[in-house]
């Protein structure tokens, strides 16, 4: 065989997969930085054509999106939804993740099914129901809407990811511990909690960055004043022009403590998508 | 490569089969990005299933119909949902 895609020496081979690596890198980061670049430009310098040259750069669509056009506003809509919801779905569904690993019964795997056939469904499937029920509830326009739809899809969410991880820990420790004469609530909160901490972490953070970027349940389920960042963001899309400077600095900040928290929880990501794969159901 | 390609990818194969099954099945929740960009245009040539059932919905405000969409909708989760249990706890037990 001539012309072999990889070379033959280890080090040969190494140097084939960092270039490719880095060139995928390159192509997915791009658009980002373009983003970054718009956000900072004036409307002149957006349309000139030329992406990466040299610019002035301006924090004029920052100002202007978030002061003048109350971004700030659903900046504030979407923390509050998000942490909320967020908070809730770890009370409820940690200690269920817990519970669902330690079962055998028909009735928790019956659970689990459920909750797996509630995250594959299209989200669009439960909008209805809830908007009608939220509508006659008088919940459109309040926070209480968003967070409970949200809880639809973060509670599974937070339980399947948990068992994975509460699966890693050997059935003997919770023997031992209630052979030591603590109640399973105590093991669970001083031993168990503890222990999964950097799990905790990686799903809380999942949990509050799903909640973040969702924006069906926002857009039907709030109105201008309780909008979350994803719902408003269009609005800068008007008829009289499309505002890309301030869609972008919005862009920009509602990226920002994504960014930040899926590089702190890095390590623990991949660990939680799979745990649930191999360990035993 | 040999090695990657008869011990490696066969290990992995429970992992690569629950990123299969999530990822096609978030793509087909797929939302988001088709409502900014296209908004289902032109005409309906891009209206994913999630923004079909969202305009029956919310902008003709037929409910009923766009429940009985739901209903099928969550039949087909229930199926892919049921496939992929089976995987799941299948592939535990030989890992």
């Amino acid at each position: 065989m001539t012309g072999r895609l990889m070379p033959r020496t280890a080090t040969g081979r190494r140097r084939v997969l960092t270039l490719g690596l880095a060139i995928v890198l390159v192509l997915m980061l791009l658009p980002y930085l373009w983003l970054v670049l718009t956000s900072l430009k004036n409307r002149t310098d957006i349309f000139s054509g030329d992406v990466f040259s040299a610019f002035t750069p301006t924090l004029d669509n920052f100002r202007l999106a978030f002061i003048q056009k109350g971004f700030a506003r659903n900046l504030l809509n979407s923390t509050i939804v998000a942490t909320t919801a967020m908070a809730i779905a770890m009370a409820v569904g940690v200690p269920a993740g817990y519970a669902l690993s330690r079962t055998t019964a028909r009735s928790g795997t019956f659970l689990l099914f459920v909750m797996l056939a509630a995250r594959l469904m299209p989200v669009v499937v439960l909008a209805v129901p809830l908007f009608v029920i939220m509508a006659n509830l008088g919940l459109v326009g309040t926070y209480a809407g968003p967070v409970v739809a949200h809880l639809t899809f973060l509670v599974p969410f937070v339980v399947w990811m948990m068992r994975g991880f509460f699966l890693a820990v050997p059935k003997e420790l919770d023997e031992a511990a209630l052979m030591d004469g603590a109640t399973r609530a105590r093991y669970f909160f001083t031993l168990l909690l503890p222990m999964t901490r950097g799990p905790l972490a990686a799903t809380a953070i999942f949990a509050l960055i799903n909640s973040w970027n969702e924006l069906l349940y926002g857009l039907i389920l709030t109105n201008k004043l309780t909008a979350t960042l994803p719902v408003a963001t269009p609005s800068l899309m008007t008829p009289i022009g499309t505002f890309w400077g301030q869609i972008a600095a919005v862009g920009v900040v509602t990226t920002l403590p994504v960014l930040v928290f899926a590089l702190l929880v890095q390590r623990h990501i991949v660990r939680g998508m799979t745990g649930g794969a191999l360990s035993d159901g | 490569m040999q090695r990657l390609r008869l011990i490696v990818v066969p290990m992995l194969r429970p992992v690569i089969v629950v990123a299969v099954i999530f990822r096609s099945a978030e793509a087909v929740r797929e939302f988001d990005k088709v409502f900014v960009l296209t908004g289902g245009g032109p005409g309906s040539a891009s209206e994913v299933l999630d923004l079909f059932t969202y305009r029956v919905a919310f902008v003709n405000w037929d409910m009923s119909l766009a429940s009985a969409m739901g209903i099928v909708e969550f039949m087909a989760a229930l199926a892919a949902a049921y496939v992929f249990f089976r995987v799941v706890t299948r592939g535990g037990r030989e890992a």
